[in-house]
């Protein structure tokens, strides 16, 4: 079984650099999930550990061996390629043989290896079409299953599900999980999607403009995310950012917003470091902790229904506080209590427990 | 409502040309290049077959004399010994061509820096005219003052006789088309090996495919059509091999590195013999078409997995 590690990876193409200074651990049998927008060099990070990519600067350690110079044949690393890469003149399973064929297995194993992954991904009745014959989600399956099929050190999936229709996507998610623990093979999984990252990583590394944002599990990077870009990335809808300022006021610390002012309370200010005192920051607030009610209370704030976009049984609102200032939230319908029109008042109430607050020039947590 | 459809009547409809007078123009635009072929193709070819069905030489007047002019040429063992001299040096030459062709494709398809100079250093010989291929080869193979005897002769070995022993001839006309039309192959290689998606030549170094698994399943597809295209065009071109064996050996020594087109050519302008040449080409003509026939439905096949899409089901 094998660990990876990343020690400082640069990789440049031509003049562009596209990682910068990458350093992250895979333990054995892990399932890391890398996430990022577009062109954030999540698959050359990938491309990088299979050996496709060489990288300018740094390591690429499996087990606590160097193998910058171990070709990526010799690796054992199982990909699906994005781009699917199936060979156009075989069959599906033509596909699957290929790589245990290449190995010398023996036929038992080959013809056994095959049906399991024929059953996992559902292709059944279609092993003797072409990859041309084929869909998108279908492709991908099979891109999928021949990374699968051989049962390497490593898994590499790069967004193995952004073609499959949700239904397919939720069903296949599982069963990967349950394989890749069964297997427990050390994976790494690139998405774009942070729903999938949320759901499947033991562990998530967040990456934008070629370097490493954060590195830790769902639960970490949702609860504390190390910066601002983070924060936006990982939720659905994404976090509310508000500019305000930290103050002390009689010896509480409020936060000042140009439309309220709330105390902070005992643990809040515990989390935040001590210089995170008379500055201005930027509060972000999670929409599904944020209430939404018809009668003001104490420390709630007027606002408008700008949008209402209902879901199966949560409902997010679009509220306006004035001008240009407006709040995501994602309530459940039953705790709503009242059916939300456009144009509608309403009262906004910020739990402060709830608050994240970041540097207003650099974007890291303050804590 | 209405004010729709109102605009959408004003929008200006392109209606399909149809009319008598558009259609005679349409035909009128095959007029020229039909002209052409008919002047510069059609008409040769069929005046050299009635040539070849007369008797007739320069100077005297041509009668009718059917099929003898082939049955004479058929009858005469030289013309067998030129015929099958001619189809050895098409084989040989192109068997090597493409097999270096290839090999050398796959050595430069690799990206190294300096490849721009290599690869125009490599496609030289095969810009360069018949004439001064053949010319600076004869100088090459000199037996008195060729470059190549004087290195043989300086690392002790005898000179070879490359151009008059009956041994040497027939290879030094093969090594000269080899050296000038590998490039060909090489080029068509390239073109091919170019098509190949790199994601699948990566897939395929996972995968730990052997050597042979990769040119079969991986490059083998790409590599046909264009192969073929090689191949077809190598052995037309070598089938009617004229340039080489006249400047660099003559036909000689005998008639041992005579092709047929030579043997045509000394039969016009040598013997003034012009049916008997006019025979000789139609010969070509034939082989050349046969081998054809094999291999251009080949290329017209369709490789597997690349018919029309059925159904995908989904």
């Amino acid at each position: 079984m094998t660990s990876i590690r990343l020690e400082n990876v640069h990789v440049n193409f031509g003049k562009t650099e596209v990682l910068r200074d990458i350093s992250l651990e895979v333990a054995d049998g892990e399932l890391c999930v890398i996430v990022g927008p577009s062109g954030c060099g999540k698959t050359v990070t990938l491309r990088a550990i299979s050996g496709l990519t060489r990288p300018s600067r740094g390591h690429v350690y499996f087990d606590d061996n160097v193998i910058d110079h171990v070709a990526p044949g010799d690796r054992n690393v199982g990909m699906a390629f994005q781009t699917y890469a199936l060979y156009p003149n075989m069959t599906v399973r033509e596909n699957w043989e290929f790589p245990l064929r290449a190995a010398k297995r023996q036929e038992e194993l080959i013809q056994e290896r095959v049906g399991q992954v024929t059953g996992l991904l559902d292709m059944g009745p279609l092993l003797n079409r072409y990859p041309r014959e084929l869909s998108g989600g279908q492709q991908q399956r099979v891109a999928l299953g021949r990374a699968l099929v051989r049962r390497p050190q490593v898994f590499l999936l790069d967004e193995p599900m952004g073609n499959l229709d949700a239904k397919l996507r939720v069903e296949l998610r599982a069963s990967l999980r349950k394989l890749q623990m069964d297997l427990g093979v050390t994976t790494v999984y690139v998405t774009h999607d942070q729903v999938d990252a949320q759901a499947l990583g033991d562990k998530i590394v967040v990456m934008d403009v070629g370097s490493v944002q954060q590195v830790g599990t769902p639960e970490q990077i949702y609860e504390t995310p190390a910066n601002l870009f983070v924060a936006g990335f990982i939720g659905t809808p994404r976090m509310n950012f508000l500019d305000g300022t930290l103050k002390q006021e009689n010896g509480n610390l409020v936060v000042e917003h140009p439309l309220f002012k709330m105390d902070l309370p005992e643990e809040v200010v515990g989390r935040l470091a001590d210089n995170a005192r008379d500055r201005k920051v930027v509060m972000g607030v999670r929409p599904e902790s944020i209430g939404v009610s018809t009668h003001p209370g104490p420390q709630t704030i007027p606002g408008k229904i700008y949008v209402c976009e209902p879901q199966s049984n949560e409902v997010i609102i679009e509220i306006e506080l004035e001008e240009e200032v407006h709040l995501k939230v994602r309530v459940g319908r039953d705790a709503l209590g009242f059916e939300p029109y456009i144009d509608q008042l309403v009262q906004v109430q910020i739990d402060p427990d709830t608050l994240h607050f970041f540097d207003s020039v650099t974007g890291v947590r303050l804590s | 409502m209405a004010q729709q459809s109102a605009a959408a009547e004003a929008v200006p409809v392109t209606t399909p040309a149809t009319g008598a007078r558009d259609k005679w123009f349409r035909r009128t635009l095959f007029i020229p290049p039909l002209g052409f072929l008919v002047l510069m193709t059609i008409f040769p070819l069929l005046y050299s077959l009635g040539v070849s069905l007369f008797n007739y030489s320069l100077g005297g007047t041509a009668k009718f004399a059917g099929f003898s002019n082939y049955v004479t040429l058929f009858r005469d063992p030289s013309f067998w010994q030129v015929t099958f001299i001619t189809i050895r040096i098409a084989l040989f030459a192109v068997a090597i061509e493409m097999v270096l062709g290839v090999l050398l494709g796959f050595a430069l398809h690799q990206k190294l820096p300096g490849m721009g100079l290599f690869l125009l250093i490599i496609f030289l010989p095969m810009m360069l005219a018949p004439l001064v291929v053949g010319l600076f080869w004869r100088f090459l193979l000199d037996q008195t003052f060729g470059l190549v005897d004087y290195l043989i002769a300086s690392v002790g070995f005898k000179p070879i006789p490359w151009l008059t022993h009956p041994r040497y001839a027939l290879l030094s006309v093969i090594i000269v088309d080899v050296w000038q039309w590998t490039p060909f192959v090489v080029l068509l290689t390239l073109a091919g090996l170019g098509t190949v998606p790199p994601d699948l030549e990566e897939a395929a170094e996972l995968d730990r495919a052997s050597v042979w698994m990769r040119f079969k399943h991986i490059y083998w597809p790409h590599l046909r059509f264009p192969l073929l295209l090689a191949l077809t065009f190598r052995l037309i071109d070598t089938l009617k091999l004229f340039d080489t064996p006249f400047i660099l050996t003559g036909g000689g020594p005998g008639n041992l590195t005579t092709t047929l087109s030579l043997l045509g050519y000394r039969f016009h302008f040598q013997f003034f013999q012009i049916s008997t040449a006019a025979a000789i080409s139609w010969v070509i003509v034939i082989i050349i078409n046969i081998v054809a026939n094999i291999l251009v439905p080949q290329m017209q096949k369709a490789p597997r997995g690349s018919e029309e899409a059925v159904d995908t089901g989904l």
